[in-house]
Formats: structure tokens, sequence, C-alpha cells
């Protein structure tokens, strides 16, 4: 045996001893009862812990999903995302707080002008830099996001904002809802001259739907200056600045809510609660795939590095750029992406071309096979020196996607144009024939038709949604 | 396999027959219990690696909004003691006590928001990838920046982070912030009428060292390299040099 003629017989009798004294002393006779039961708490942990990540994605979920409602004023659906508590509240800018499920749903379709965006309005509540905490015990959780917001009346007024959110979330039933949302106005302007020229003050509170309760905090919004708390310590040092970080100082709190599952239980029982607690892991680390997938998608089509991008696809991809017809495949998405930039890839001197992925709500299928996810495109192009300042452009993919081989391939790409506008003005006067050139393919033909037609900016169209409402489970929410 | 297992495999079956006269029933037993413990330490770390991610995504944003009203001190705590600063031109800043330095001198004399002042810094898709053993963790992400100063100027600024980070006594802190500039623009101007030139060390602040990665921002054609493989090709970074442009495709048409 090569071992023994490379260690010598002797070496090979007394390392088995040794290995044999150290497990004799997790196996004897009789351990297994405390080995399964130390199991059941190990499985338990992990149960919990999972859960805990689950909750985080749910929250996202939700979150991420109420701005997609706002930017086309679904208030029915904005309401519907609060818990029906007593002590649910709403805050946004200065407007006081309103209390309560039913004021809260009226507050919203009252301060967006009624249910339904008009033709001629653009709303786009961009929801961005999440920072989510839920408690150890899995039933409350905090946010803090940032809202990048574009308000528009075509030909009339374009509108810059911007300012955090510090929500709270509760689970009712299983389900995760807005137990608190409080937006805090950083800044807004007019496009047009700027932020630096002309800043506009936060809405005083609504004199025909006066609020329940005045302001959390009376502060001005930018060139006042005013720091919105963080519900959180500085994570690796702990530092905590009274009155600019709020956290509660009681204890972190024992994990509460899977003890009783504990138990030892069978070897049988203990196979299937780790298979069960595996493909829910499985689950959540298919989401954060497919958000590095679509991430990686972005960065390379910033710079145009085509093959990266159509290496991102399944072998039966199709890619759809708002009218641009669908290119179905491999040979043809490279085609059709070439042509866009006059047949070279790689970055070119003067042009910009960024992509910003933004605002994932990601649904992978119970199999984990294939996936859905709906993204928010912001966009920034131009040819240095062509006249122009650039271009903005903003509007939403409903993406789907495929696992093949353990590998999350995208199978279906396709953005819903809203707008392409120039630097000049924005979004004030944008033509939707910007959108034409931005997408259309040079010198290819699609091999099918565009699936949809529709109407961007001015006109009103919602994007379908893949997904139902995340409290009320309903679909439907579109125009 | 390696010597080791051998070792342990040869072991194995010695201590099967040492305790052959035990029932066979024990024997699967403990075997069972044995693949099911090695199955849950196996989720364990899958489990760990999760966690690490929505922290990483929790520690980029959480710069962010640091940034927006000029915490210095507290950015600067998000670094190990040994981390690194590199951004936009200004050169390299080696350690905790340097990145503090760095951080105070972009509002000297001053920490926390001004008056007049916006500072947003926004800090937009993350692409995270963890290490195998758990210990470092690096994060492509998006800078968008609105900078005013009342009465005076605005402007967008847009640029590429790749920033790695490290986990110490369970606990994640940047190790490496690398800031690459794509443009900062007046807000007059827009990008493509004119972008500022990559900026310059500050006279008042020298770097440690000048910035590892030469790139002129935009309109100059640089890719940032990237931290990550192509997820579905694998393929690895053939654009190392950020200046790097595509010589052989056909000419314009």
């Amino acid at each position: 045996m090569r071992l023994t003629q490379t260690l010598g017989a002797g070496s090979v009798a007394a390392l088995c001893a040794a290995l044999l004294v150290m497990a004799g002393a997790t196996q004897e006779p009789g351990d297994a009862t405390t080995r399964l039961a130390a199991l059941g708490a190990e499985l338990a942990t992990l149960e919990h812990d999972v859960g805990l990540l689950e909750d985080t994605k749910a929250i996202k979920r939700l979150q991420r999903a109420y701005g997609y409602y706002v930017d086309k004023k679904l208030s029915r659906e904005i309401g519907a995302l609060f818990a029906d508590a007593p002590d649910t509240t709403a805050e946004l800018g200065g407007s006081g707080i309103y209390v309560g499920r039913a004021r809260i749903a009226e507050f919203y379709d009252r301060i967006i002008g009624g249910e339904g965006l008009k033709p001629g309005q653009l709303f786009n509540h961009m929801i961005l830099q999440g920072v989510v905490h839920v408690a150890p015990d899995g039933r409350t959780a905090k946010g803090r996001w940032r809202a990048l917001i574009e308000i528009g009346q075509h030909g009339e007024s374009a509108v810059w904002a911007e300012g955090p959110y510090e929500n709270e979330y509760v689970k009712e039933g299983g389900v995760w809802k807005f137990s608190k949302v409080h937006w805090y106005m950083t800044v807004s302007a007019p496009y047009s001259p700027g932020w630096h020229k002309a800043p506009q003050p936060m809405e005083p509170p609504l004199a025909d739907f006066p609020p329940d309760r005045p302001p959390t905090v009376v502060y001005a919004s930018y060139p006042g200056v005013y720091q919105p708390p963080y519900h959180y310590a500085n994570p690796v040092s702990g530092r905590c600045e009274p009155g600019v970080c709020l956290v509660e100082s009681k204890g972190t709190g024992a994990a509460a809510r899977s003890s009783a599952a504990s138990s030892a239980g069978s070897i049988a029982d203990a196979r299937t609660r780790l298979a069960a607690v595996q493909t829910r892991a499985d689950r959540v680390a298919d989401v954060d795939a497919i958000q590095n997938l679509q991430g990686s998608y972005g960065y390379y089509t910033d710079k145009m590095l085509w093959d990266e991008v159509v290496d991102l696809f399944a072998d039966d991809g199709t890619i759809e750029i708002g009218p641009s017809g669908v290119y179905v495949g491999k040979d043809s998405i490279r085609r059709y992406l070439l042509s866009l930039s006059g047949g070279k890839q790689g970055p070119l001197e003067g042009v910009l071309n960024d992509h910003f992925q933004l605002q994932p709500i990601v649904t992978v299928a119970d199999d984990g096979l294939t996936a859905k996810g709906r993204w928010r495109l912001f966009l920034m192009t131009g040819v240095s020196g062509a006249g122009s300042g650039g271009n903005w452009g903003e509007g939403v993919y409903e993406n789907e996607y495929v696992k093949e081989n353990g590998v999350w391939k995208i199978r279906s790409l396709h953005w819903f144009a809203n707008f392409i506008a120039p630097y000049e003005g924005g979004w004030l006067n944008a033509d939707a024939k910007a959108i034409d050139s931005y997408a259309m393919g040079r010198g290819v033909t699609p091999d099918r038709p565009s699936t949809i037609s529709y109407e961007p900016y001015p006109g009103v169209f919602t994007p379908p949604f893949h997904y139902s409402n995340p409290v009320t489970g309903q679909t439907g929410a579109r125009q | 396999m390696s010597r080791t297992g051998l070792a342990i495999a040869v072991c194995s079956a010695l201590a099967c027959s040492a305790c052959g006269s035990g029932s066979s029933g024990d024997t699967e037993t403990l075997a069972a219990i044995a693949e099911l413990e090695n199955a849950v330490a196996e989720t364990k770390r899958e489990v760990e690696r999760l966690k690490d991610v929505d922290e990483l995504e929790n520690l980029a944003s959480i710069y962010g909004h640091y940034v927006d009203k000029s915490r210095h001190d507290d950015v600067a705590d998000l670094f190990a003691p040994e981390g690194v600063v590199e951004i936009l031109g200004r050169g390299v800043f080696i350690g905790q006590d340097r990145v503090r330095e760095y951080m105070r001198n972009l509002t000297p004399g001053n920490v926390g928001p001004r008056e007049g002042s916006l500072f947003n810094h926004m800090h937009l898709q993350p692409v995270v990838d963890v290490s195998p053993d758990g210990d470092t963790a690096h994060v492509r992400s998006r800078l968008f920046v609105m900078f005013g100063i009342m009465n005076t100027n605005a402007q967008w600024g847009d640029g590429i982070y790749e920033n790695v980070f490290v986990k110490q006594d369970g606990i994640w802190k940047l190790d490496y912030l690398h800031g690459y500039q794509t443009f900062y623009t007046n807000y007059e101007d827009g990008w493509a009428k004119r972008a500022s030139a990559i900026f310059a060390p500050y006279e008042r602040l020298p770097p440690d060292r000048p910035q590892s990665v030469p790139y002129a921002p935009y309109p100059a054609a640089f890719v940032p390299p990237f931290h990550y493989r192509n997820p579905v090709s694998g393929r690895a970074d053939h654009y190392k040099d950020p200046t790097w442009q595509d010589t052989q495709a056909p000419a314009t048409p």
C-alpha cells in the first residue's frame, strides 16, 4: 500500500489509533440522541437565518414595488401596502403625519392628484440605495432608501427632487407591510435653472385634508441643511451620534422564532428539514445571482462590450429595446448591438452610453429554473462635441431569466421606453422620436415585430407587472 | 485523494473492523448523522455567504448616505485599519488615519453638512462577489453625484467604484475604495458639451502614492477593470487595461 510505503506501517497504526481516540470522543454509543438534538438546534438556527434573508428580500420588494406604483400614481396599490393598524403612519416632506391605512390611502390619492397618471404627466419615483435591517425576531424591520424623483408636465414643467426615506415595516400574517413611511425632502428644483439657482421649499400640509399630527420635525430643504436621522449605528465603529443616529438601545434579543422547532426529531425529520432550508437558501442565492447578472449587463453595455453582453444571454435569448422589434438568438442580438455602435465594440472616444440598472424586483420560480425581473433603466448618453450636453433616458425592463447547468442567463430582455430627452430642458419637451434614434437597429432587421405597441411619455403607459401586489397578492395593477 | 484523506480512509476501514461487534444499526445511524452534520455545515457556509451579500449591500449604501452629509468620521470609520482610498485622480491614501485626513480635507475645517451645500453621493447597482473563504469581497458599484453650492454652481458627477472589503472579527470593512471618474460637468453644460479633465491631487494634501491606474475620463474611452469574470461565459478580465479599445473591429461603415 502506498501509504504504508510512504509513512511506514508503524506510523499508520499510530495515526489510526489517534484518529480512533478522537472519533471515540464524539462517537460513544448512545451519543446519537445528543448529536441529533444538536443537529435539530443547528437546523433551527439555519431556518431562522434563512427566514431573515427571505424577510430582507421581501422588504426590498415591497419598497421597490411602492416606487413603481408611485411612478404611475396607482394610489390604490400604494394604500394597500400599509399595515391596517392604528399606529401605521405616513409623512412626506412637510406634509405632517397621517395615521391609519384609510387616512394614508386618501392622503396619497390627494397628494398625487388622483388615481392614475394622466397624459402629459411624468412622476418617476426611483427607489435606490437601500439599507435594510430586520429585527432578530423577524417581526419588524427598518430601511433607509434614497428617492430620486423626476416630475414633469409636458411642455410646462420639469422638476428634479431627491431625499431619503426612513421607513419601518411589520410582518402581519407572514406578509411584510409598511408600518411607517417617512420621506425627508433634501432638494427640489425646476430642471431649469437647477437647484443651485431656484430651489423650491417644501409644500406645507394640505389645507383641505389636514394631517392627523404635525410634522415629526420642522426643517428646511436645500439650501437649508438637515440630517435625517439614521436608524442604524455606524456598522463598523458602532458609533451613534445623539440626535443623528436613532438606535433603540434595548438588547438585540434572542431569536425566539424557531425555538419550538429545535427538538431532536428523527434522522428522517432532520433530512426533510435540511432539504427544505437548502431549497429556500438556494432561491435567495438565485436572486443575488440574477442581480449580479443584470448589473453586469449594465456595466458591459456602458462600454459597449457587446461580446460580453451577448454571452449573458441563453442561446435562444431575445432582446427588445423600445420599438426595436425582437432580435432572437445570440447572432441576431450581436448584429443588433453592433449596429448601434457603427460595427465597433468597446468604448469609443467621445461616446457616453451609461445604462444604470436600478430598483430590481426579481421573482424566482419555485423550481429555481426560471425567473422574472423588473428593473429600471436610468440612461445617460451623449456624443462629445455634437452640440448637445447629452441625453437623459428612463424606462422599465421586464426580463426573463433561465438557469442552465446551474448558471443564470438572460432569456428575454425587454425594455419599455418611457422617455429619451436632450440635456437641454430635460424631459420638458421630450419627443418620442428620440426613442427611435436610440433604439432602432441600423441596417439590421428584427426577427420578429415588436411584442406590444404603446405610447411613451408624454403618453401614459404602465409596463405590465410580472408580479402581483406584494401585500394584497392581487394582479391587474395596470391601466 | 490527499495523503491525509487516504490515511483517514484507511483508518475508517480499520475502525469498522474494530467496532464490527457493535450493532450495524448504530453504525448506520451514526453514519447518517455524520452525513447530515456535514451537509448542515455546508449549508451554514452558504447561508453565511448570503448574509455577507446583504451586509455588503448595506455597507455600500451606508457609505453613500454618510458621504451625502459630509460625515467624514463615519466614512473613515467604515475602513479597516490598513484601509486604502483611491479616488478620481487624487492619488492613493494608505491607512485609516490617512483616509480620515482625505475625507476631512473634502470640506476643510468642517465636518457635517453645510448650509447651501449639496453633496449627494448616490451609490447604485452593486455587483457583489464574496470570496469562497468568506474573508474578502469585491463590489462594483456606480456613483452618481448631485453637487451644488447655492447661487454659485452645480454639477453632475458620474463614476464607477471597484471596492474591496475585508471581514475582520466578523465585521465587514472597506479595505480598498477605488473610485474611477467617468465625468463631472457643470449643470449649465452637460457632459457631452464639457466634462472636467481628470482631477489632480490636492496640493494641500499630497497622496502617499500616485493613482495606480492611469486613465483619462470621458470623453476619452476607458473601461474601469472588472473584478469579476463574465458571469455566464466565465471569460476573464481582458479589460485589465482601462485604455483598452477594440483594434480588430471593422472600421465604422
